[in-house]
């Protein structure tokens, strides 16, 4: 075939991207055992550490994993958080690139392969978009996750811990049923990275802390300070010596973004304050006196 | 100025590359009910479906989308790999290019054309999700390699095409491995498979029907019930008639569409096989003479 007519085959150039960038990210998979029967994937993602979903260890010892190279090696439990359905474990000697991570966010309708490889037989795939981009979650575990995806690519047996590449092969999010029961949803990247951070650190994921109290208002119009946020979190409580008063937080405040997400309800902040944040800053956006204000706290941690 | 904007090129590539290969897929039919989907393998009349999709026996109608239909026979089959090829009497058919399955990716992009639920040409879309080897239900220790594909599949799909980019055929769709997963068998294995295959068989010119029989029947639990002749075949000159029960072959039971030419296969040349046969309830002693068929033509 000549050049030219490949060059205008943009169908089959699709194709071949679609299957390169399966195969870019396979590389970076292993299968997870750590349960009877189905086992799962796990993504690596950092120096001999493999990030998965958390309920599909049913135990924490005699784990082991399958590399795509054929090696079967054992795994120790580094950390596990079920609120976000994360966990990480341990490989000596896995010596395999970390996958590629996602620079930016989900976008709904952006193309999403799911991949994972439930077995020995090799990696499988799923082709979909992005369906929507949501949170935070609340699960049965009470706060969970300030976001999540949600996508039509078909999640396989096994595919829970295995990630959902965009068009490039970078990882965009994880795959896992283990939020809401029967579900499939993704944890985004940087949430999942950030969580498996701590828990490679800590071994748990610290819950965090501000010291508020507050209560939502309706933001009526000409009362918004510019901004679109049209309710917010009144502070009817700043605890001396908390982060919150240390950032600069006053009573009488209003906040109506965390690190730019909404909010407009007391529920929407756990989640937010769980995933990894004790210890970073997070940018507040305050409605005081009529004006928009951007102040920083460090997330504290509760204990 | 639209014409250059990508997805539409991608759109209008899918469209061109079905109306393209969309006539090399035919439906298969008994008699009146719908069946599956078949793919026009040679223009002179062959044609590759499932062999579930003709298991059943009794004649095999196939239905071209330029409207016209044939009568089929079953030349091959073969229920491990699920396959089956078909001939009719043409020379002129659109073949479908068939491509080189062993070079699948994960991840490509591939497209399915069948009849889901009766209807029409009727095309899905996906990618190629997973390939290996699946352990065969009810086979010994068989393992057939398969084609997996996020591609919407329903009843009336088996035996029809699985696409790639460029158009050509990489797999036939199959459903009888279970679950919701579309899986296709590779088209080289079905290219290797009729490369294969006798060019001639053993023909005995009745077309059969499985039939459970009512209990104290003999002590037979099944048998073959003759729902066609061929007239001056070696059924017929056999003395064989329509609504005939055919119970065995020399004692091999016929309780299964294949065992018929299952116990005559080879026989050609061997002399007549006895034929055990109920007719109105009365047991009859048959003798049969296979003849041979020359399948080139």
């Amino acid at each position: 075939m000549d050049t030219q007519t490949e060059k205008n085959d943009v169908l089959r150039q699709v194709s071949h991207g679609l299957a390169d960038a399966v195969a870019k990210v396979s590389a970076g998979l292993v299968t997870v055992a750590g349960r009877p029967r189905q086992a799962a994937t796990g993504i690596v993602y950092a120096q001999d550490l493999i990030l998965t979903a958390d309920h599909v260890l049913e135990r924490e010892e005699d784990l082991s994993i399958q590399t795509p190279d054929g090696r079967t090696l054992p795994a120790t439990f580094v950390g596990r958080d079920p609120a976000s359905d994360l966990a990480v474990l341990r490989v000596e000697g896995l010596n395999l690139a970390p996958v590629a991570k996602a620079e930016d966010g989900a976008r709904v309708g952006q193309l999403i392969l799911a991949v994972g490889r439930p077995s020995a037989e090799g990696p499988m795939a799923s082709l979909g978009i992005v369906s929507a981009v949501g949170g935070p979650l609340r699960t049965e575990w009470g706060a969970a996750l300030e976001q999540y995806i949600r996508t039509d690519a078909t999640p396989y047996p096994g595919f829970s811990g295995g990630p959902l590449v965009d068009a490039t092969g970078a990882v965009v999010g994880l795959t896992t049923t283990g939020l809401i029961n029967g579900v499939t949803l993704g944890v985004p990247a940087a949430i999942a990275w950030r969580i498996a951070d701590s828990l490679t650190q800590h071994g748990t994921i610290k819950r965090g802390y501000l010291g508020i109290s507050s209560q939502p208002v309706q933001l009526p119009e000409g009362q918004r300070g510019g901004g679109k946020a049209e309710a917010g979190l009144l502070l009817v409580r700043v605890e001396p010596n908390s982060p919150a008063a240390q950032g600069g937080l006053l009573l009488g405040d209003v906040v109506v973004a965390f690190d730019g997400q909404p909010i407009s309800d007391t529920d929407d902040l756990q989640p937010l304050l769980s995933g990894g944040r004790v210890g970073q800053p997070v940018k507040l956006s305050v409605l005081r006196a009529g004006a928009l204000h951007e102040i920083t706290v460090t997330v504290g941690q509760r204990d | 100025m639209l014409t250059d904007f990508l997805p539409n090129v991608i759109s209008h590539s899918i469209a061109d590359m079905v109306e393209r290969v969309g006539p090399s897929v035919v439906q298969v039919r008994r008699r009146g009910e719908g069946g599956g989907a078949g793919v026009i393998w040679t223009t002179d009349g062959r044609i590759i479906t499932n062999h579930h999709v003709v298991s059943h026996g009794g004649p095999v109608e196939v239905l071209l989308t330029d409207g016209r239909t044939f009568e089929a026979q079953v030349t091959h089959r073969n229920p491990t790999l699920d396959l089956a090829t078909l001939k009719v009497d043409a020379t002129d058919l659109p073949a479908a290019p068939v491509g080189d399955s062993t070079h699948l990716r994960i991840g490509e992009l591939v497209f399915a054309i069948g009849h889901p639920w009766g209807q029409r040409g009727v095309v899905t879309a996906g990618i190629v999700s997973g390939l290996g080897e699946v352990r065969v239900p009810g086979g010994d220790d068989h393992h057939a390699q398969y084609v997996r594909a996020d591609v919407r599949l329903a009843p009336g799909n088996s035996g029809g095409p699985l696409l790639d980019a460029t158009g050509n055929v990489v797999g036939i769709n199959a459903m009888i491995f279970g679950g919701d997963m579309a899986v296709a068998i590779p088209s080289h294995v079905a290219t290797a498979w009729v490369a294969g295959q006798p060019s001639r068989r053993t023909f005995l010119g009745v077309a059969i029907q499985p039939l459970q029989l009512p209990k104290g029947r003999r002590g037979r639990a099944a048998g073959l019930r003759v729902v066609e002749i061929k007239p001056g075949g070696p059924a017929d000159q056999a003395g064989l008639q329509r609504d005939d029960v055919l119970l065995d072959i020399d004692g091999q039971v016929l309780d299964h569409p294949d065992a018929l030419l299952d116990a005559v296969d080879g026989r050609e040349g061997d002399g007549p096989v006895h034929l055990h046969v109920l007719r109105r309830g009365a047991l009859l002693s048959l003798d049969l003479t296979p003849a041979v068929q020359d399948l080139a033509s």
